[in-house]
């Protein structure tokens, strides 16, 4: 495994690094080398992100990256959001919420991109390159990536010719309308990011609040079994191209909580259980009238466990799902 | 912390002016309402806008004409279909005036506290640490796909708790 994971990583250089040749390469090379400049470049720069579909909202941020090492947000606007810095640094994530006077603490999702990284190779995207751009003052070549089976989500990426950056990203739904969009208006790639840029130094009075331990590491569902201590229950039912990604077991309110992941290499789906006495008594008693949609997603409880459907795929799928576990 | 409550200390939620803990109540009810986030959201900018105003010196005289005018209109003032019910039955009308006034103050009291049960059951009926702990652990399995646009999901993420019935 640990040779594996070496001739993964020199892959991964090797690709990141190797120049853009004058002919124009195929979708799934741009796509390959895209995904490997994720693990080793370094940039600042400020990127706009535009929810589409939710609530039409845009968004602002410094970024700082540098491949798996650390990521650096820090929000300019909107007001709501305004101040708020989110650091991981490939441990833990640090959110500061000025508003709240709080930082949360959350496991580092660039631990998880290396793992994930692997999954990638795996062939069950299709790449097409669909034109060329320019975006922040560079030239980028279109690539449209899709999952092979699933028609959930299309996503379109504009990706540096010269560093194979992605400087833009839309996620377009299965009827063809955009999502979100995600750009970079300014970017300047730098040899390295210093440690101290990816912590949070809040001031004074600000408390911490530690969200649930690391879950970075994604286990079979027998091994999340033998760790929860309960049942854990999985669906008969997977939406086309959909398929088991690992689970994840961390503590929540002294019960443990599984997280069982799909994914159709585009987009993904957890279902999330947890024994029902770990849930508010009101909350209980919510779901004892049958599943609903809750904040969180599509609830219900089943065999003394309480389960949560969270993913963006279609409801009438999610449904269907739910309908399938056992 | 219930709609009633929040409703009261809205005012001091507004101005900052409540103690760490009520501030703590207050919050974590908002997320979970969305009625009262709407009425915070919406106080909270007109508080934002009053501050911001500059301060200007009222006319000289000017409170003692407005005193003056409120004491007139206080006068002149005719009593309100509640005062008329509570207190203007003539007795001779109604021979138990005394007890008209608290059996109105209790059914009324009851379609208050009723109303308020059922905006309670509605809208508290959430776990905002539990929905909190399940958006974030999809999150960051969901960012973590290297394809994935983490700044959108993150921003969807942030938007839904704030908006939100948790």
């Amino acid at each position: 495994m640990r040779y594996l994971l070496t001739f993964t990583y020199i892959l991964t250089l090797a690709f990141a690094y190797a120049p853009a040749s004058s002919a124009a390469p195929s979708g799934s090379l741009v796509l390959k080398r895209m995904l490997a400049s994720e693990g080793s470049r370094a940039y600042v720069g400020t990127q706009v992100t535009t929810l589409a579909a939710d609530s039409n909202v845009t968004s602002e941020q410094k970024v700082a990256r540098y491949g798996y090492k650390g990521m650096r947000m820090e929000y300019l606007s909107p007001q709501r959001l305004k101040g708020e810095v989110i650091a991981d640094n490939g441990k833990v994530i640090m959110h500061y919420i000025p508003s709240r006077k709080v930082v949360r603490t959350h496991p580092s999702r660039l631990a998880m991109q290396r793992q994930r990284l692997m999954q990638m190779s795996r062939g069950n995207l299709k790449a097409k390159l669909v034109g060329s751009d320019r975006i922040a003052g560079r030239s980028a070549y279109v690539i449209e990536v899709s999952p092979v089976r699933s028609r959930v989500l299309t996503r379109k990426f504009w990706v540096d010719t010269a560093t194979w950056v992605k400087l833009k990203t839309e996620d377009i739904g299965p009827n063809g309308a955009v999502i979100s969009t995600s750009y970079f208006k300014k970017i300047k790639y730098v040899p390295s990011i210093p440690a101290s840029m990816f912590k949070v130094n809040p001031p004074d009075g600000v408390r911490v609040k530690r969200g649930p331990a690391s879950a970075s590491r994604l286990l079979s569902l027998e091994q999340a079994q033998d760790k929860a201590g309960f049942r854990v229950l999985s669906p008969s039912y997977l939406p086309p191209g959909f398929r088991f990604a690992g689970a994840t077991v961390t503590r929540f309110r002294g019960d443990n909580m599984v997280a069982v992941r799909y994914t159709d290499g585009m987009t993904s789906f957890s279902i999330m259980q947890v024994p029902d006495n770990a849930l508010k008594p009101r909350f209980q008693r919510r779901l004892r009238g049958g599943p609903e949609r809750t904040g969180a997603g599509y609830s219900w409880k089943q065999n003394g466990i309480s389960l949560t459907i969270i993913g963006r795929i279609p409801y009438n799928q999610i449904t269907n799902i739910a309908d399938s576990v056992k | 912390m219930n709609c009633k409550e929040c409703y009261r200390y809205l005012g001091e939620y507004v101005d900052r002016t409540l103690d760490d803990c009520a501030l703590a109540e207050m919050e974590a009810h908002i997320r979970v309402c969305p009625k009262c986030a709407s009425l915070a959201a919406e106080l909270g900018g007109v508080a934002s806008l009053v501050k911001s105003l500059d301060r200007q010196a009222a006319p000289s005289g000017f409170e003692d004409r407005l005193n003056a005018q409120i004491l007139h209109r206080k006068e002149e003032a005719k009593p309100g279909l509640l005062r008329r019910l509570l207190l203007g039955v003539p007795p001779e009308v109604y021979g138990y005036r005394r007890s008209l006034g608290p059996a109105l103050a209790t059914v009324l009291l009851t379609a208050a506290v009723g109303t308020s049960l059922m905006f309670t059951n509605y809208n508290a009926s959430g776990d905002a640490a539990y929905i909190n702990a399940v958006q974030q652990q999809h999150v960051t399995f969901a960012s973590a796909n290297p394809l994935s646009d983490e700044s959108a999901l993150i921003l969807s993420d942030r938007m839904k708790e704030l908006n939100e019935p948790l």
